[in-house]
């Protein structure tokens, strides 16, 4: 599976390659978002802006991801596409996440915006 | 005029890729985009269901997929060796509240259903047939009958 990782303010940003998140790269989906949390991240932006299709696996990959990191890690996701946008709709999951439009969207770092944090 | 197209695959989760392309191709003229968008959704976990279960009976071991499309209408059927399931299983009550408790897979039979105007099932000494069903334009016609009066 194809994938970068970029840094946006606290957020790492997990750019995924792949055109098709189904069932036949389910298992190499949850692994690589696992992995992309394993060093303690607490922020993860899934960028699904190439993803031209994804079904029930390719997002069940995504919400055992978001079970296994409980509260410790905020899990939003970037870019759906149409396609993406209708399983999201379908299933009511886009419910449970944050949904930015594009990468550029996820709001900055709340410090770097001058909140101040006690 | 209608258009029918039979492919057996082998039950691998490469092959419902493949299989995928051909339904893109079958349905590129019909409906709009959303809708093929849904049905390909459909489609695929319909695909993948027997993918993962078809071959587990004792029925047959391939994958037999017919698609019969005409402008306002498509038929997907799809046959595999499996054992008997309940494509009409009552929906899951989901709790969007509760993440951890979210199931992470058994999605495919609800968003069949809710994509497809029908679903037919029957299941033989040879396994499942499952037959989904689509209309398109269906509001069109209604509002060109009623204006006809």
């Amino acid at each position: 599976m194809e994938l970068k990782t970029s840094q946006q303010g606290s957020w790492k940003v997990l750019h995924i390659g792949e055109r098709r998140l189904d069932a036949l790269v389910a298992e190499e989906l949850k692994a690589a978002l696992l992995a992309a949390v394993s060093d303690g991240t607490r922020r993860l932006a899934v960028d699904l802006a190439q993803v031209e299709f994804m079904d029930s696996s390719g997002l069940g990959a995504i919400i055992h991801c978001r079970q296994r990191v409980r509260n410790e890690v905020e899990i939003a996701l970037c870019g759906p596409r149409l396609e993406v946008a209708t399983l999201l709709r379908l299933t009511q999951i886009g419910r449970v996440f944050k949904t930015y439009e594009h990468t550029g969207a996820i709001p900055a770092d709340r410090v770097e915006q001058g909140e101040v944090r006690p | 005029m209608t258009l029918k197209v039979d492919i057996h695959i082998e039950p691998s989760l490469l092959a419902v890729r493949g299989a995928a392309a051909v339904f893109r191709a079958v349905i590129a003229e019909l409906g709009s985009q959303e809708e093929r968008q849904e049905l390909e959704l459909a489609f695929v976990e319909a695909c993948t269901n027997s993918c993962k279960h078809g071959s587990r009976g004792n029925g047959r071991k391939d994958i037999h997929i017919g698609l019969e499309a005409s402008p306002n209408s498509l038929s997907v059927l799809i046959e595999d060796g499996g054992h008997a399931f309940d494509p009409f299983k009552k929906e899951r009550q989901i709790d969007f509240e509760n993440i951890e408790g979210l199931p992470c897979g058994g999605y495919g039979l609800d968003l069949i259903r809710l994509v497809c105007d029908s679903v037919d099932y029957e299941h033989d000494a040879t396994g499942n047939h499952l037959t989904l069903r689509k209309e398109f334009g269906r509001e069109c016609l209604v509002k060109a009958a009623t204006e006809q009066g």
